[in-house]
């Protein structure tokens, strides 16, 4: 639904980095330097952006309904 | 230029942008609306009352389906949104307005006298969502959301009363085509012929046998028996008997197989007078049909019977006998053929001998009956009116209720006409998948009970149109089936413009005059037999080259078969068809400015249909075509190209990924999982009230994809998440599937999800003026509970959101009216009490109100619906699985500190043990978990397409290049004590699912609960907090180690103990007397008797009741115990 | 027992241990993960929630923040005079109240109030739900200091693991400059000098033994010492990687401290203390975040929103 907080796995705070690299990949970069360059080493906590599925905007629009 | 697999998939893509996934259930339901209604209405023509004295009857008219609405308690009408027929419990349809004008006929005149036509409201007819008569169809993304729709909802379904039901497609027998087959050696007969001649619903089977003493024998419908072939051919009109012959076969030693035929009809023969030997012909049948009428009536009768009852596709009336006998003559020759070997057997399950019955052809059998019901129901209002002596007024004749309820009970129920049941079933809501694969589900009406396996097997013709993996395992094996990818199934033509054609292509038509065999090779249309060609290649070539240029419709598939030297060309509906790119001389029509055409969106797929370039095939034609899988097979043989391989598979069976490196089954098991499997199935779940959901909370798309999920949409609703996986036996608390989970990662919220039930209540309204009150019952009211149980209600009687609410804890306080209702006409006798009828939340479920929804359902009562939420924290017995048919349930959550790290600190989520992987082999998840951390590492999915996705050998690479070994294994230090593995763990990321079969919804245990009334045993099930079964078996075992005193405890103490009063003179049950307060034997009485107790299971005294009841006089003789 | 520090950032630390059982470093891991206290959001009242995230996926994301502690100035709370009730000792408070504007919003750790200053998130960029026009949140809650034995929200690493340092010979002689040991290696231990294999990054072996494999001449040997050590720490921020492993080693030394007073013929002091017994004691489930029948969630569903949507009419 939304980012989680940190990694599953490892415990990496991995939400404050979502908005930024969900910014710079529609900005057309290439995912794994974006990762790499905010730390992000671990296949573990890479999973977590990459794989992440941001379905409250989905859910939102109805909430936005008039 | 060759054609890259990059643009067979864009143009794939494009076949799914215009088409989208659930196609052939709305062009079905179009064409039943459009086309269909108005036949089933026209076919009626008129409703003709039988008015003594007055000639008048009604003329129908032209149909009319308006939007869907609904008319309120209060009379008004408004248009409704699905989303509201969900919540209220409505049913989304739309009113159907017929004209109608009502007509005299003056009696000596003839002249007919119209009077004024008027729409009449006749019923309501449901509506399938996203149809072009659903409002939905026409919105875009943002109205659907406006609306209250999850924009990605494919449609495809009906809401009735509430819930959404789907209309299953019917697998059915092909109709109007010879079937022939070799009987079986039990059987009086050595061959069978059989048709389904079906016309306007009415299904009439014909078969031909060919018995074992070579006489060939014809049965079908209404008439009672077998009719030899030599009589049926006399009674259409083949008099002599060399007319008989020339219509079934033109070679000699054929036609001596005949010889017995006319012998066993020798009797009815007059010579030398055609007219009597017909009369006498058709009298055999008469005396059947008709028994003991007159001559006269019997001949009638019997003609009528054939025109009626034989073969109804070829026609109806008396002028299509020549063209039957025909029809029969060849189904005849088929036979011969087929007895001396110049034939092989039909194929049954060949799916050109097969044809699909979807949401519009159910609705217009369906619907048939409902107007025939209705239009009954008008001629008897109509003669009603009339026998009262006054005029008839149609409007007030018509009952639009008959079609109504019959449709809506129908798609409420799944019965449908003909008997069949579970036709319409609720809409498998567990996730997007499990919805669309439901909405794609092909069902075989062949019973489950019998073997059926050549039914079941995978058959050749499958290709392309049937998911070769997705079918569930048990008795529905290989009878429930999903179409393929991009199968598409037929609407239908007309069959007239195919006609045409034909004609203009110098067919040579039959000659309904000549009596003699025609020559050439065999055309059938729609398995009715319309001519001959001299050129059958010839004419095939032609009139797909016209199709090809557009000229005849697209529905239109054209077969030759050379060895039987027969054209068959069908244009009906509910053929299983699938695009193929043409391909001409060597070289596929689609270039390359095609496809760049189409990645432009400039051109559509249905522009690729109309140019040529692609055409559809059904099972039939593509027996006459060489395709090619890769257009670097194509050689100047072949005939089509497949746009894409990968296609052949199923929508969820294309979810797997490496699919190709597993072993079969696997998949299988997957295709049945994927449908279990938790994440989010509708964006507007806020606004639904299912009655049970589920949502997983962090959903997240695999890191290794198949192509197909981008068509599917999978990405936009997944049901998983990614885990981090290694393959270990940890501390053998994963042996035999079970699965070995970091706690940590849990209490980080992996595979955490919310559980959904709604509970509903309406205020109902009953005869006399008496209704239901939501309230706080007061405590007179009759079943008063606790008043803890009503602590958490407001003074509306109703639940606020965001409580907490424990098991039977009540949501909705409500009282009824008494169940029976005498008259109290003293004014001091107080009046019965009202019952409590609360809803409570179920017994041992707990959770959170997450919304109170109050409206009102179609008869003005109140509704209230309640949805509770329980969050679902995986625990130990939670089921998972991969993607690779790998299931197991949580054996242990291991703290972090304890599981095996890497150098860099990876730890696993999930560790699960090797042994599941040798024997089931399914590399496919090895192959997932290393392609996972290239997917991971490069910053992209991976493409683990079947068939065509990456190569080991490239992962092999990658990973070495990323810094891993190459195998995916990894250096691993023990958690527990420190050391270093002595060999390296695999480790990799791979995508799980969680099933929906959670430890919270199935943990059960008793120790006293309730007891069923009638034997005072405990319970059963744990919706009844029932009690765990002591069987046979474990009686048996107790038996076995002598436990008396426990077997004792178990089977009568804690179950049905009964202390029963027993006479010891007689052997009979005491009886209580009131009166002197103690027991006394009706048997004896005036006698006074011992009286003793016993103990014995509540059962056994049952069983003596009962036995007591059928006049028997069970006795129990007492002793001491010794 | 020696320790190096290789390399220390702000979050991360790399140090060569040297001299130490691998049972010894692995309990000071298992420690560090589990049992070393860090401060972490532990009871959510919510008072006003409208977004589409249910109240328990709010309380357990806020539970999961990581949060900057302070061990000078609070206890454990079921060490603290309050005895678990919860005070200024032994927690740390925050309240949020946000509603979304005109084109929806964000709320993140930055619209969350510390009361303590010293006790705040460690980014104020983590999104806590996503909200719609005119949604509300409103919220308070309540940080304490707790293990990551109990809920791993306390864990103050994010890893911590070591390797044994490792030691790659090449025997020169044997060596026939095959380069195969060069190309199977994925860490560039290896490089080809004068046409012989040699070691040029061994600390970057990982010890797979794949070069030891492939080596046809058995030229190359890949073994490890079981006393030295790598270790690496990364911290979720809540605490300096140092701090931690020295609080770690804190922890380790009470513990060992109260296990020689265990020993029999010695009598303690005082009563021992039972730290693990003590723990079981919690009164509250460190899963369920949100205070059940907190008096101010009731006030807020019968007030604000019972969103009873009436239909038709």
């Amino acid at each position: 639904m939304i980012i989680p907080i940190r990694c599953f796995t490892c415990g990496r705070l991995v939400a404050d980095r979502w908005e930024e690299f969900n910014r710079r990949i529609r900005q057309g970069e290439d995912p794994a330097t974006v990762l790499d360059s905010m730390g992000l080493k671990r296949y573990c906590c890479r999973r977590m952006l990459l794989s992440h599925v941001d379905i409250i905007d989905d859910i939102l629009q109805f909430a936005e309904r008039t | 230029m060759v054609l890259t697999s990059e643009d067979r998939w864009a143009v794939m893509k494009s076949f799914f942008i215009s088409k989208g996934l659930v196609r052939q259930h709305l062009d079905s339901y179009n064409d039943f609306v459009e086309r269909r209604l108005q036949q089933i209405i026209s076919d009626v023509g008129k409703i003709e009352p039988d008015i003594p004295d007055k000639d008048y009857f009604v003329r129908l008219g032209r149909v009319e389906i308006q939007n869907p609405s609904v008319r309120e308690a209060d009379g008004s009408v408004r248009n409704i949104a699905p989303a509201e027929a969900r919540i209220r419990n409505l049913t989304y349809s739309s009113p159907i307005y017929l004209e109608m004008t009502p007509v005299y006929r003056d009696k000596k005149t003839g002249m007919e006298y119209d009077e004024e036509t008027t729409s009449v409201y006749v019923g309501r007819l449901p509506i399938m969502l996203k149809s072009a008569f659903c409002r939905l169809s026409a919105m875009t993304p943002e109205d659907l959301v406006e609306a209250g729709e999850d924009p990605n909802d494919p449609g495809g379904y009906f809401i009735i009363n509430g819930s959404e039901r789907v209309l299953v497609t019917q697998e059915d027998l092909a109709p109007n085509r010879i079937l022939i087959e070799e009987a079986t050696s039990s059987s009086a007969c050595t061959h069978m012929a059989k048709v389904f001649s079906t016309a306007r619903g009415f299904r009439a089977p014909v078969t031909m046998e060919r018995r074992t003493d070579h006489t060939f024998r014809v049965s079908f419908p209404s008439v009672p028996g077998k009719i030899p072939l030599v009589v049926l051919m006399r009674a259409l009109g083949l008099v002599t008997d060399r007319e008989v012959v020339a219509t079934i076969t033109d070679d000699p030693s054929l036609a001596q197989e005949l010889i017995p035929s006319f012998h066993a009809a020798e009797s009815l023969v007059v010579p030398k007078d055609s007219k009597a030997t017909r009369e006498n012909a058709l009298d055999y049948i008469g005396k059947r049909v008709a028994v003991g009428q007159t001559k006269d009536y019997r001949l009638r009768r019997a003609e009528q019977v054939l025109n009626r009852y034989l073969l109804p596709h070829i026609g109806t009336d008396s002028g299509s006998a020549m063209a039957k006998a025909h029809y029969v003559g060849q189904m005849t020759q088929r036979l011969l053929e087929l007895s001396v070997d110049q034939r092989e057997q039909d194929d049954k399950d060949h799916y050109a001998n097969k044809r699909l019955k979807l949401a519009g052809d159910l609705l217009t059998s369906l619907f048939r009956v409902a107007f025939l019901n209705l239009c009954r129901d008008i001629k008897y209002q109509l003669e009603r009116t009339a026998t009262r002596g006054r005029t008839p007024n149609i409007k007030t004749a018509v009952r639009a209720d008959v079609i109504t309820e019959r449709l809506r009970h129908a798609l409420a129920t799944g019965n449908w006409v003909g008997g069949k049941a579970g036709v319409s079933q609720l809409l498998d809501r567990v996730n997007y998948m499990s919805s669309l694969s439901h909405l794609r589900r092909v069902v075989s009406p062949l019973s489950r009970s019998q073997p059926h396996f050549e039914a079941r097997d995978l058959h050749p013709t499958h290709w392309g149109k049937i998911c070769p993996n997705e079918t569930p395992e048990g008795p529905n094996c290989g009878l429930v089936k999903n179409l393929a990818l991009m199968s598409f199934i037929s609407v239908g033509s007309n069959e007239s413009e195919v006609e045409e054609a034909l004609l203009s292509l110098k067919i040579q038509t039959i000659d309904t005059k000549s009596k003699e065999q025609p020559k050439g090779a065999y055309v059938y249309l729609n398995g009715r037999f319309v001519g001959t060609h001299s050129q059958p290649e010839l004419l095939v070539t032609r009139l797909r080259d016209r199709r090809q240029r557009s000229e005849l419709s697209d529905q239109v598939n054209i077969a030759f078969y050379p060895d039987t030297n027969e054209v068959q060309i069908n244009s009906d509906a509910g053929r299983v068809r699938r695009p193929l790119i043409i391909v001409k001389g060597g070289t596929p029509l689609l270039e390359k400015q095609h496809v760049e055409r189409v990645r432009n969106r400039e051109l559509t797929w249905e522009d690729l249909v109309k140019a040529g370039i692609i055409e559809y095939l059904d099972a039939e034609e593509e027996e006459n075509t060489l395709i090619a899988l890769t257009p670097p097979e194509l050689t100047p043989e072949h005939t089509h190209l497949e746009i894409v391989p990968e296609t052949i598979l199923g929508m969820t069976a294309a979810l797997v990924p490496f699919a190709e490196h597993n072993q079969s089954p696997r998949n299988t098991y997957e295709a049945g999982m994927a449908k279990q499997a938790l994440g989010l199935y509708s964006a507007n779940f806020g606004l639904r009230v299912d009655t049970r959901s589920h949502l997983l909370h962090y959903v997240q798309s695999p890191i290794v994809t198949t192509r197909p999920m981008e068509v599917i949409g999978y990405h936009r609703r997944p049901a998983g998440q990614n885990f981090i996986v290694a393959i270990h036996s940890f501390q053998g608390y994963n042996i035999e599937d079970a699965l070995v989970i970091n706690k940590a990662s849990i209490e980080r919220g992996i595979a955490r999800s919310s559980f959904f039930r709604c509970y509903d209540a309406e205020e109902r309204k009953y005869p006399g003026g008496q209704e239901d009150k939501f309230e706080i019952p007061s405590r007179e009211v009759r079943g008063y509970r606790a008043s803890e149980a009503y602590r958490l209600l407001s003074e509306d009687g109703i639940i606020e959101p965001e409580f907490q609410v424990g098991g039977d804890e009540i949501l909705i306080g409500r009282t009824s009216p008494p169940r029976f209702l005498e008259e109290y006409t003293e004014l001091e006798v107080p009046g019965p009490k009202r019952r409590e009828t609360s809803v409570s939340l179920r017994h041992g479920e707990e959770g959170t109100i997450d919304k109170v929804l109050i409206s009102e359902t179609i008869d003005g009562n109140r509704l209230v619906k309640v949805k509770v939420r329980d969050e679902r924290i995986p625990e130990l017995g939670d089921k998972f699985a991969s993607r690779h048919g790998q299931k197991g349930v949580i054996g242990l959550l291991a703290p972090q500190e304890d599981m095996p790290f890497t150098e860099t600190g990876i730890v696993p989520d999930l560790v699960v043990n090797a042994h599941a992987f040798p024997s089931r082999m399914t590399l496919g998840q090895i192959l997932e978990s290393m392609g996972g951390k290239i997917g991971c590492m490069q910053g992209h999915s991976l493409d683990a397409t079947p068939f065509s996705g990456k190569k080991l050998e490239d992962m092999f690479k990658e990973l070495h290049d990323l810094g891993f070994k190459f195998s995916g294994r990894e250096t691993m230090y023990n958690g527990v004590t420190g050391h270093k593995y002595n060999v390296d763990l695999f480790v990799g990321v791979v995508y799980y699912q969680k099933l929906h079969h959670l430890v919270a919804d199935k943990m059960h245990a008793r120790a006293r609960g309730p007891v069923q009334i009638l034997t005072r045993q405990p319970t059963e099930g744990r919706a009844r907090e029932g009690g765990l079964r002591f069987g046979e078996m474990e009686r048996d075992c107790l038996i076995g180690h002598g436990a008396a005193l426990l077997l004792r405890e178990r089977l009568l103490e804690e179950s049905d103990k009964y202390t029963a009063m027993v006479c010891e003179e007689c052997g009979m049950l005491a009886e209580y007397d009131r009166n002197r307060d103690r027991y006394r034997c009706r048997v004896c009485t005036p006698k006074t008797t011992t009286i003793s107790k016993v103990e014995m299971s509540y059962a056994f005294k049952l069983v003596i009741q009962e036995l007591m009841s059928l006049g028997i006089w069970p006795r129990l003789k007492l002793a001491d115990r010794t | 027992m020696k320790v190096t520090v290789l390399e220390q950032t702000d979050n991360t630390l790399q140090m060569r241990v040297e001299e130490v059982r691998p049972g010894l470093i692995n309990a000071i891991r298992r420690i560090m993960l589990a049992e070393t206290p860090t401060m972490a959001i532990e009871e959510v009242v919510i008072l006003e929630n409208q977004s589409p995230l249910f109240d328990e996926i709010i309380a357990h994301r806020l539970g999961l923040v990581p949060l900057k502690t302070n061990y000078d100035q609070y206890v454990v709370s079921s060490d603290c005079t309050c005895e678990g009730v919860g005070c200024h000792l032994c927690q740390a408070g925050f309240t949020m109240e946000v509603e979304a504007p005109e084109d929806g919003f964000i709320a993140t750790t930055g619209d969350l109030k510390p009361q303590d200053p010293e006790v705040v998130p460690v980014s104020d960029k983590i999104p806590i739900a996503k909200l719609a026009k005119g949604q509300r949140i409103v919220i308070e809650a309540y940080a304490r200091l707790g293990i990551g034995q109990d809920h791993a929200k306390w864990q103050p690493v994010s890893t911590m693991a070591y390797k044994m340092i490792p030691h790659v010979k090449v025997d020169t002689n044997k060596c026939d400059g095959c380069k195969e040991c060069v190309e199977v290696c994925f860490r560039q231990v290896f490089e080809m000098q004068k046409d012989k294999a040699v070691v040029v990054d061994e600390k970057n072996c990982t010890l797979c033994n794949l070069c030891v494999e492939t080596c046809d001449v058995q030229a190359i040997a890949v073994s490890h010492d079981e006393n030295n050590f790598i270790v690496t720490i990364e911290s979720t921020g809540a605490l300096p990687p140092m701090t931690i492993f020295e609080k770690g080693l804190d922890v380790f030394r009470k513990k060992y401290e109260e296990l020689i007073t265990l020993l029999p013929g010695r009598v303690p002091k005082v009563t021992p203390k039972k730290p693990r017994a003590k723990k079981k004691a919690l009164p509250k489930k460190p899963k369920k975040k949100k205070e059940p029948k907190a008096p101010a969630s009731k006030t807020k569903t019968k007030t604000a929103s019972k969103s009873k949507t009436k239909k038709k009419k």
